[in-house]
């Protein structure tokens, strides 16, 4: 007979992104504790109150991982009703559901590795879709955004499994991007091609600051994610968070970064948030790529 | 006789991941074909990742591989790379601006 397990899902209110994803990260760290336990897992949201597409791409990530493992899972819908609506219509947890005209709603997509071109395919659907609903404004800034993300994740990850949203706020006027994926994570990728760094989030600092590259054979390596945090921070005085491992880095245009490294609770993978504000003007991003 | 090659049918408007670009000069390189004249017209956007990777890959090929319909776009970003290289006192024989090619408004 089965043991069920409850999870309760509390996810603090308001727009800090940190909060969430910390929240989130203990989500997760419970699920995978009751999936490894082969327990069946019962989600409750009945209390969450409001929910950033953050926790929304942390959280289902790891169900669409753990079901295609063949997790029993089932969920308590949150009572607030417009939450309620939106991660339905967002296709919370297993995606599958058509884009809104603000959103782009879950995507997951499992690696096929006898396909080179799959994740520049994936990534080329996406932004079809993005690019519909955000301001002209932006220019080819999330064009380049995901472009490097998705170089990044086929170059280095080895991931089985990634999952995408993004939600364009027009009245706050700043697009949500969240992409995660399931792989070696940043400091292992480090550890294996012998960099050497104190923490994890040090080891995120290093490549985010282009300081180091495991392609050491290779010429001019190491200036993707130097060039997206440059377009995010500089371009669009927005805010980045990157979590892999243990690690977290917040950036913001205006604020010293932090740097924090969790203890109790960690990341099996790398997750990019961006929040970009709609630039005033149609956004150039060739000088902030020339590093 | 060239062989032309058009990238948008392969890869669609954007061009994102080193491997994609890697896997196609593996394919071109295997062509019988002495000279490949590849085609940009409908490529909206390449990656940083993936002009730096085309222009390793140009390089070392045996090949002879002219570009043609490259976008405002595109040829800031061949030209972006070039300058990285230019700084990092690397020389590479790419030019964006080669005299084949006609501009296209991205």
């Amino acid at each position: 007979m089965f043991v069920k397990t409850m999870i309760k899902v509390n996810l603090s209110e308001g727009d800090n992104v940190f909060n969430q994803i910390e929240d989130s990260l203990k989500i997760i760290s419970e699920i995978d504790r009751a999936f490894y336990k082969r327990e069946k897992i019962e989600l409750d949201l009945s209390d969450v109150k409001w929910v950033l597409p953050c926790s929304v791409i942390l959280i289902s990530g790891k169900l669409m991982e753990i079901l295609n493992k063949g997790a029993e899972v089932s969920y308590i819908s949150p009572r607030d009703q417009k939450v309620k609506e939106w991660l339905s219509d967002i296709g919370f947890p297993l995606g599958k559901k058509p884009d809104g005209n603000t959103f782009v709603s879950i995507k997951h997509f499992s690696n096929n590795p006898g396909n080179k071109n799959q994740v520049n395919e994936e990534a080329n659907e996406v932004l079809k879709k993005i690019e519909n609903k955000i301001p002209n404004s932006f220019g080819e800034s999330i064009r380049y955004i995901l472009g490097e993300l998705a170089d990044n994740m086929d170059e280095h990850s080895n991931f089985t499994f990634a999952s995408l949203m993004a939600q364009y706020y027009p009245k706050k006027e700043y697009l949500d991007m969240a992409v995660l994926d399931n792989g070696i994570t940043i400091p292992l990728n480090f550890e294996k091609n012998n960099i050497s760094f104190r923490e994890d989030s040090n080891a995120i600092k290093k490549a985010l600051y282009g300081e180091v590259t495991t392609k050491k054979h290779e010429k001019m390596r190491g200036y993707g994610l130097k060039s997206c945090r440059d377009i995010c921070l500089k371009g669009t005085k927005g805010e980045l968070h990157i979590v892999s491992r243990n690690g977290v880095i917040i950036l913001k245009e205006d604020d010293s970064p932090e740097f924090y490294d969790f203890d109790k609770v960690a990341l099996d993978g790398t997750f990019l948030y961006f929040r970009l504000p709609t630039p005033k003007r149609k956004m150039n991003i060739y000088p902030y790529l020339e590093g | 006789m060239a062989k032309k090659i058009l990238l948008s049918e392969r890869f669609g408007n954007n061009i994102f991941t080193r491997r994609t670009i890697s896997a196609f000069f593996e394919e071109i390189n295997n062509l019988k074909e002495a000279e490949i004249k590849i085609d940009f017209s409908g490529v909206k956007f390449i990656s940083r990742s993936c002009a730096d990777e085309y222009i390793k890959q140009k390089e070392v090929s045996r090949k002879k591989i002219v570009e043609v319909n490259m976008s405002k776009d595109v040829c800031s970003m061949f030209n972006v790379i070039k300058h990285q290289y230019k700084r990092a006192g690397i020389t590479i024989s790419f030019d964006a601006h080669n005299p084949h090619k006609r501009l296209i408004p991205a």
